[in-house]
């Protein structure tokens, strides 16, 4: 009886070993991609498809410029086969990860590592001394350049080039998905354009400048923000100024992100004609927002509201 | 001590030649894949590897009353610079100079001096120079970041005048592979302390020799909620010193003739969710025993002061700090200290009120009462002024 049980118990367990490895196998098989953000984890997933497995380390409805550091971050890093990150200072808190990982494929000058500004035309890039008076400013110029959908095939390029770099087999499967990818957001801008024609030449505030590339894209522009510089809260005086500014330029809509104080700028669209739309600055900032087409299509739908 | 520094340097060529011969055949697979990418691709973070990140920390105390007990009421504690950078791929150095107040005159002090190799062989690192020791996350932070104006009764009591424990010496660590999702480290190091347990270590001019060795774990419990449990045991032995022991200290004799140990213990739980709250809980325990190694000094005397030949020392604390708004922070710690040498207790009650003006200054008030067994009751109040300019590079948790 006992010895049965027994033999049963370790053909169970080699049974399970085999589960666990043959899983770890398939699990070897995809490149594991971990990303700072969702949007460049979105973007990765066309390229990669099922060959890629894709982890990104911030939630879409965290403040990306405010993020704790977690040792299980470490370990995804660790675990990686290329890192992708959005660079210019927004995800900074990327380097001790990178340094705690241990991993010497994806670190800086590596190729499993990805800053995937490169070849993005930069916005607001500071001119002259840059301190700390000037706020917690994006010294190397503004970072949410994802937000232009146009970047979002650069972005693409990029990914593609770094995954045939990890995994050179792959290559004319990565560029197909490449291809593909860009042909369909070649077609969605032309949508999306079509829908915000009424948006060109708006004038707009917004908290933030996470917003710049967004309205460059199509065609409106920032006159002013809430947050008196980067990372500087809004004073009274600038909150006054603001509503002032808004009722003499008869300006009518306000931006803001979800993980911003939305009593500031809810008081200004009270206090003025304005109204105020909270928009998803990134893949995952509402639940409805499951890939980078959703981003815009998200945020547009919201502006067809006004 | 001299014959430990080549075998030091051996060690740390050692460790170079790993991390090189990483370097060399990441390129030359780069070369044999293809790649049409340079191998320096141009960062964001490019321009500033070539010059290290520098950073200063002034940290300037006032302590209303503290005039009637001879201490200065105001003081710039300390000033730190921080100088770090990378070396090459695979290594970087960290450099704190610290400028520190003491009875009036300034003095310079290295605080950590040290080269890391960060990507080692299966998922190791190593570290050389000299740096703070881990006993938990408020010892590992530099003085001038600490949570509190003071350091808790444990590190004062039993960690030396400087209220860490810094060595010269070399650590490694490693990644213990498992396949789960948190995060388990053990660490070893050896090397030198001037710094030591207790008072009584003022009166020993030569370093100590110790070996150390921690497990350090960190566990996801949730999205944004994390607990570290970790602990540490080590031993120090004095290197063939010659000074006497203070009078006043336990054993009198030949310092060669101490051997010390260390245990610790130690937790930290912290939830932050965003940068407007957050929630920290942590707790210390230190405990240390002195053995004579011999009973017996160069002339056969016996030289005990003691009856007891070992003695023990125990400390330790607990913190609480919460971020009910941005810039506000409430702290509460409960200190607790056996004294070995005069079996005495000390408890000390801290609360602080922490406001950051910006993200680069920051002013506390603290208020501390103390209690010792058969002593009056003591209340103390810090006023602390703390700024810091450039890219500090903080602990990551
Ligand atoms: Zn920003």
């Amino acid at each position: 009886m006992i010895s049965t049980r027994l033999k049963k118990m370790r053909f169970q367990f080699l049974l399970f070993l085999f589960c666990v490895f043959s899983v770890s196998e398939m699990n070897a098989k995809a490149l594991r991609v971990v990303t700072t953000t969702e949007d460049i984890a979105s973007i990765a997933r066309f390229i990669g498809k099922d060959r890629v497995e894709v982890t990104a380390l911030v939630r879409g409805a965290q403040d990306p410029h405010y993020i704790q550091v977690r040792p299980s971050d470490m370990i995804k890093v660790s675990r990686a086969d290329l890192l992708v990150i959005v660079g210019l200072g927004l995800d900074g808190w990327i380097l001790p990860v990178i340094d705690g990982a241990r991993n010497p494929g994806v670190r800086i000058g590596a190729r499993g590592f990805l800053d995937a500004s490169s070849g993005i035309e930069l916005l607001e890039v500071p001119t002259g001394k840059v301190d700390r008076s000037l706020g917690d400013v994006h010294p190397q110029g503004n970072p949410h350049y994802w937000l232009d959908p146009s970047n979002g095939k650069i972005i693409a390029k990029n990914i593609m080039e770094s995954l045939s770099l990890v995994q050179p087999s792959e290559r004319e499967f990565f560029k197909e998905n490449f291809e593909e990818f860009s042909k369909k957001l070649d077609q969605a801008i032309i949508h999306w354009k079509e829908e915000l024609a009424f948006f060109k030449g708006k004038q707009v505030i917004t908290y933030h400048t996470t917003w710049s590339y967004f309205l460059k894209a199509f065609g409106a522009n920032a006159r002013n923000y809430v947050e008196i510089r980067a990372g500087v809260p809004a004073s009274p005086k600038h909150l006054q100024e603001l509503i002032s500014q808004i009722k003499k330029e008869k300006i009518d809509l306000i931006i803001t992100e979800p993980y911003f104080d939305i009593r500031l700028p809810e008081k200004i669209a009270a206090s003025s004609q304005a109204r105020l739309r909270v928009l998803a600055p990134s893949v995952g900032a509402f639940a409805q927002i499951k890939d980078y087409f959703d981003l815009f299509e998200y945020n547009i739908q919201e502006l067809l509201r006004l | 001590m001299s014959s430990t520094r080549p075998q030091f340097v051996f060690v740390i060529l050692v460790l170079h030649l790993f991390s090189l011969s990483s370097l060399f055949s990441q390129e030359s697979q780069l070369e044999k894949s293809g790649g049409t990418t340079p191998f320096w691709r141009s960062t964001s973070f490019g321009s500033q590897a070539l010059n290290p990140d520098i950073s200063l920390i002034g940290d300037f105390l006032i302590r209303p009353g503290a005039r009637d007990s001879g201490v200065n009421a105001f003081s710039l504690r300390e000033a730190e610079l921080g100088l770090q950078a990378a070396v090459d791929p695979y290594s970087r150095a960290d450099i704190f100079l610290a400028v520190e107040e003491e009875e009036g005159k300034f003095h310079v002090d290295i605080e950590e001096a040290f080269l890391t190799f960060l990507a080692l062989p299966f998922k190791s690192q190593a570290k050389a120079g000299r740096f703070i020791m881990d006993f938990g996350r408020s010892h590992r932070t530099h003085s001038p970041e600490r949570d509190f104006s003071d350091n808790p009764l444990a590190f004062e009591k039993l960690l030396g005048v400087e209220n860490s424990m810094k060595s010269n010496g070399l650590s490694f660590n490693l990644l213990v592979p498992l396949p789960v999702s948190s995060y388990h480290e053990v660490r070893a190091e050896a090397g030198e302390t001037k710094t030591s347990f207790g008072e009584e270590s003022e009166a020993i001019k030569s370093n100590e020799r110790f070996i150390y060795a921690r497990e350090k774990n960190f566990f996801p419990l949730g999205e944004n909620l994390n607990l570290e449990l970790s602990g540490g045991f080590g031993r120090w032995q004095t290197d063939g010193g010659i000074e006497k022991v203070k009078s006043t200290s336990t054993f009198e004799g030949r310092a060669h003739d101490l051997i010390r140990s260390i245990a610790t213990g130690d937790f930290t739980l912290k939830w932050k969710p965003n940068a407007y709250r957050s929630f920290l809980l942590e707790g210390n325990l230190l405990y240390t025993f002195s053995r004579p190694l011999a009973e017996e000094n160069e002339n056969g005397e016996k030289k005990i002061k003691h009856a007891v030949n070992e003695v023990q020392t125990q400390g330790g604390f607990i913190q609480l700090q919460v971020q009910p708004l941005r810039r506000w922070y409430l702290g509460s710690r409960i200190d607790y200290l056996l004294n070995g040498d005069s079996q005495k207790e000390e408890r000390q009650y801290v609360g602080i009120l922490t406001f950051f003006p910006s993200e680069f200054s920051r002013l506390r008030f603290q208020w501390n009462r103390k209690d010792t067994d058969g002593e009056e009751r003591s209340h103390r109040f810090f006023i602390q002024l703390t700024w810091a300019l450039g890219p500090h590079r903080p602990h990551p948790f």
